[in-house]
């Protein structure tokens, strides 16, 4: 039998470990973290402690992912829209570009508010909410600044005008860098969905029996 | 009639109904993953269990942990009348669908 062959002394990364532990919900967690370092020692029992490593990693990414995937690809679809809208239309007949930024803020705030809620109903925990909501951000502008490239490439550098109004409007500065200054104000964006996801998430414990 | 189940919906009912007393968790998804031939997203395993307990087609109670979980609870799960229910509708609809045709299918190219 595998089980028998599981030692209790081996244990998974701790970075994984710590992750699992922020995003399992409240209410299962230890049932949950209990079955995954079973299954684990198991697996490192017969199949070796890199390859158990592995398959617990996958794991416990696979449960932020439940909580920031729709999220990431809201975000990358924002900022992609921005991106190419910007490039086709160009700039504001008035030169104000004021209308164009309030709608990319007010979306990437109520994308941030919304995974952070999502995780607080789901689990019941601020740091999900944060885990969540730095992922989609992470996972999103990667996306923008990977589009922007395929812009760059595809028009920008090809078209004086179209370059000139790239780096008016921020240019690769603010494709990098605004997206790592942004991880306060979408730390705190998910604190407060989180809040109110954790009250209307509450449901009542089991009792062990 | 009860909703149709989904197919991993019907394969966690049914390993949970397969393993009978060592229902829990970790033990549907090796079985999980022994019936698929694949490995399984511990995550999506889990969702699964807590929508099928909140649909009512199963239940759950913790039982105390062992020192190779370090002595982490377990969640149990049995399959509620509901949930047999559910699934013996779900496979009733199945036949009812492929009712005179003749498995498995050629392909037509």
């Amino acid at each position: 039998m595998r089980d028998e062959a599981a030692v209790a002394s081996v244990n998974p990364p701790a970075w994984a470990q710590a992750l699992l532990g922020g995003v399992l919900p409240r209410r299962t967690e230890q049932d949950i973290s209990g079955d995954l370092l079973e299954e684990y020692r198991v697996r490192a029992a017969t199949a070796g402690a890199r390859r158990a490593d592995g398959w617990y990693a996958r794991q416990a990414l696979g449960f932020l992912w439940r909580l920031a995937g729709v999220f990431a690809a809201l975000v990358a679809i924002g900022v992609l829209t921005r991106e190419i809208y910007d490039v086709v239309v160009g700039a504001p007949p008035d030169g104000n570009w004021s209308s164009r930024s309030m709608w990319t803020t007010y979306s990437a705030v109520l994308t941030y508010v919304a995974t952070g809620f999502y995780a607080g109903v789901r689990t019941r925990r601020l740091t999900a909410g944060v885990l969540a909501a730095w992922t989609a951000h992470v996972l999103g502008d990667l996306a923008g600044i990977a589009g922007m490239i395929a812009l760059y490439l595809a028009v920008l550098r090809h078209d004086p005008a179209a370059q000139q109004l790239f780096m008016v409007t921020g240019g690769w500065e603010e494709t990098v860098v605004l997206p790592v200054v942004l991880l306060i104000p979408v730390t705190f964006l998910s604190v407060l969905g989180g809040m109110a996801g954790k009250v209307v998430g509450r449901r009542p414990a089991r009792q062990l029996t | 009639m009860a909703d149709v189940l989904g197919t991993f919906e019907q394969a966690i009912l049914l390993a949970i109904v397969r393993l009978g007393a060592h229902a829990y968790g970790r033990r549907v998804l090796n079985d999980l993953e022994d019936r698929l031939d694949r490995e399984v997203a511990a995550g999506a395993v889990y969702a699964t269990l807590e929508r099928l307990e909140s649909k009512g087609l199963a239940t759950s109670k913790l039982i105390a942990g062992t020192a190779l979980r370090d002595g982490r609870v377990r969640r149990h799960f049995v399959v509620t009348a509901a949930g047999v229910r559910a699934l013996n509708d779900t496979r009733k609809m199945t036949d009812h669908i492929w009712h005179g045709l003749t498995w498995p299918l050629k392909g037509r190219s």
